[in-house]
């Protein structure tokens, strides 16, 4: 089982693992964008 | 440069207000026909950055143009790429292009509305990525998210370049970082339902759609409208214009619906611009003169309206409040002479641009290889920058 696709936990244990550190304090403006590129591109 | 930008800046937003001015701007309408162009690969261009602000820098250099509708950054592709799997978009050595797509089916809309994360990370994805969703591996997300880093860099360098170096101002402060506007009609067909599946469902599921209008307009535009009110009015040290709006459904709606799903927020939308003296630039994909009438009712300076397929004429004349922006037609762009090319511009400024109210555009987004003769875009650019009203 992917980690990852259950949602709340997978979708945050993502933007966790996915972001740097100096750039998590940022998650909440950079992860909507990507998840909209990812999601209608 | 910075002078030259606040000239142009000044030069748009008087013609926006109808106040005259010693010559017409033209806010050029190329997308991906400056890769053409530039005799450079629509495939290297789209994929990469360097290449494409080569493309840009190409273009500023040959046009003297005082806006630029696209600044190189309408590629994403890499993102895809990088993740792996193919999306919505795509590109051929000709052009780029979307499949028409939906998200959601007509009995999912509110599932969608009650939470768009959850239903986005539950249900699109896992349906748009099929079995390849499941093995995703966190090395794939890194790889598309740097992807996205380098693009979302790109975005603010391009700003930059053509700003400080060319004297380009920006359109207007939203965006899709910022928060561009869309209303929930035009979110249906451009995402969640997709062109075909709302064309069945405005007749099948009326009661439907306009519910889950009301309620995505309540949630996405009714703070934006807020905003609006609550600002200090136009920024006219920075932007050409104070907002920006696509409009595409008109296109497929008729004026009943046009009435129950479109104009209630948009109304509310334009009452607050009118109220705040702001102008909104309106790009009206297809043809919007059939409802001239409903945007004239404000008064002049509040609405700049971009005109894709419209005769400007007919338009000016449907609706004398609205400044008109627009005028250049792929026809005579891609087929007619430059003495042809410079007799229509000169016209359009003389007849519509005197008193103010117009700003030379391409209608259609110049984005196929012969959507325009070069030859014909450089006579545009040196007549309009030279022809005093």
């Amino acid at each position: 089982m992917n980690k990852y696709l259950s949602y709340p936990e997978g979708y945050e244990k993502l933007c966790h693992d996915l972001l740097p550190l100096p750039l998590r304090p940022f998650s909440k403006m950079l992860m909507p964008l990507f998840l909209k590129i990812i999601k209608e591109g | 440069m910075k002078d030259l930008k606040a000239e142009r800046i000044q030069l748009f937003r008087d013609q926006a207000n109808f106040i005259p001015t010693e010559r017409v701007p033209h806010f050029c309408n190329a997308v991906t026909w400056k890769v053409f162009d530039a005799h450079r690969s629509l495939p290297i261009a789209l994929t990469n950055f360097k290449v494409m602000e080569d493309v840009v820098r190409h273009f500023l250099d040959n046009y003297p143009v005082d806006g630029l509708m696209d600044t190189g950054i309408r590629n994403q592709f890499s993102v895809m790429e990088a993740f792996g799997s193919d999306g919505y978009y795509y590109y051929t050595d000709e052009a780029v292009g979307i499949k028409d797509h939906a998200l959601c089916t007509i009995d999912t809309l509110m599932d969608y509305l009650e939470d768009e994360e959850r239903y986005t990370w539950e249900t699109v994805l896992p349906a748009k990525f099929g079995d390849e969703w499941n093995e995703k591996t966190l090395e794939q997300w890194k790889a598309a998210f740097k992807e996205y880093l380098k693009y979302t860099y790109f975005i603010i360098h391009m700003g930059s370049v053509t700003g400080k170096e060319y004297g380009i101002p920006s359109l207007a402060p939203n965006n899709p970082a910022k928060g561009a506007i869309q209303f929930g009609i035009e979110e249906l067909e451009s995402n969640l339902l997709g062109i075909k599946d709302l064309s069945v469902s405005l007749r099948r599921h009326k009661d439907i759609i306009k519910e889950f209008c009301d309620k995505w307009d309540e949630k996405h535009i009714d703070p934006m409208i807020t905003k609006a009110l609550e600002s200090d009015g136009p920024q006219s040290e920075k932007y050409c214009f104070d907002s920006s709006m696509i409009l595409l459904s008109h296109n497929i709606l008729n004026p009943k619906q046009f009435d129950m799903f479109l104009w209630p927020s948009l109304q509310r939308m334009l009452d607050a611009y009118a109220e705040k003296n702001m102008n909104v630039r309106i790009f009206a994909e297809g043809s919007i003169l059939r409802y001239a009438e409903k945007f004239n009712r404000y008064p002049k300076g509040t609405i700049t309206m971009h005109l894709e397929q419209d005769d400007p004429f007919a338009f000016r004349e449907a609706a004398p409040n609205c400044a008109i922006m627009g005028g250049l037609d792929t026809e005579l762009l891609a087929n007619g002479t430059p003495e042809e090319c410079i007799a229509r511009t000169k016209k359009l400024c003389d007849e519509l641009g005197r008193q103010g109210g117009f700003i030379l555009s391409e209608g259609k987004m110049l984005s196929y290889k012969n959507d325009c003769k070069a030859d014909n875009l450089k006579a545009i650019c040196d007549f309009v920058s030279n022809y005093k009203l």
